[in-house]
């Protein structure tokens, strides 16, 4: 059944209560307003385990690349620990880190994200803290620290992230792995600066 | 095997305890074995980049002596 619509006030204030029928389909091209969504997001890993802090984090990262792993838009870069990103706009960046405790010693690890809108120094932009529990039935256990930042990227030549760990125990390690995600890092670009 | 979770196999887990931060890396990271061993260049330390104080690899058996020492404290452990 065509389109049937009733007693509109005017084109632009189309009242959906008294529409009946089937809606016409709509050209894309005929919209307007709309913003663009999700443009860029991309996952790095750290490949190989290492023990005490580590701040930064400069070697070991790869971009995801396995079990069906894409990027979405353009990729991150990474040289030495310090990535770069590759258009201005609103970044979201997640940290999700392993972590491997194997002593009686204090348990306390941070997960930092530092940033620099300079490229002179890096401050801390977030920071989780986290306790490693002991377990009865083992000295060796896990946990996870995340923590996560907004970055708004307004110039990709001055604007940098990295990350790092802080132990309170030398023998603490974060892991890594080059076949599945096991310390990573999510980038995603939510929109323009 | 997950490094920490069961009875060590891999040299990765003997590289770790050998020394402290990222001393070493891997020319192939999808294929860790004691060819593809190198020295990092750089290490952070409390927000600083510096030299890798490590300045040598250990030699092949010195690293399987390690992982045996690992394995052998975990069978003693689990026995």
């Amino acid at each position: 059944m065509a389109l049937i619509k009733t007693n509109a006030r005017s084109a632009t204030a189309l009242d959906a209560t008294i529409l009946t029928g089937n809606l016409p389909a709509i050209s894309g091209a005929s919209l307007t307003g709309l913003t663009v969504g999700l443009t860029a997001t991309s996952q790095w890993r750290l490949t190989t385990t290492f023990s005490s802090a580590a701040l930064p984090i400069t070697s070991n990262w790869e971009q995801v690349d396995t079990d069906g792993y894409a990027n979405l838009g353009s990729a991150i870069t990474e040289s030495s620990g310090v990535f770069s990103f590759p258009a201005t706009g609103f970044w979201l960046i997640t940290f999700c880190a392993s972590y491997n405790a194997s002593s009686d010693n204090d348990r306390y690890v941070n997960t930092l994200i530092e940033t620099t809108t300079t490229t002179s120094s890096f401050d801390v932009a977030a920071k989780a803290f986290t306790n490693i529990p002991q377990s009865a039935f083992s000295t060796s256990t896990g946990a996870n620290g995340v923590t996560s930042f907004l970055f708004d990227v307004t110039n990709v030549s001055t604007h940098k992230v990295r990350f790092g760990c802080e132990f309170t125990d030398s023998a603490t390690q974060m892991t890594g792995s080059s076949t599945y995600n096991n310390s990573f890092i999510t980038f995603s670009k939510l929109g323009d600066t | 095997m997950d490094i920490g979770i069961g009875r060590p196999n891999h040299i990765e887990e003997a590289l770790v305890v050998m020394n402290n931060n990222q001393w070493f890396t891997w020319t192939d990271s999808k294929n860790k074995v004691y060819a593809n061993l190198r020295l990092t260049e750089k290490i952070g330390v409390d927000g600083n980049v510096i030299d890798n104080p490590v300045t040598e690899l250990p030699t092949e058996s010195a690293v399987n002596a390690k992982l045996k020492e690992l394995q052998d404290a975990w069978d003693s452990k689990n026995a």
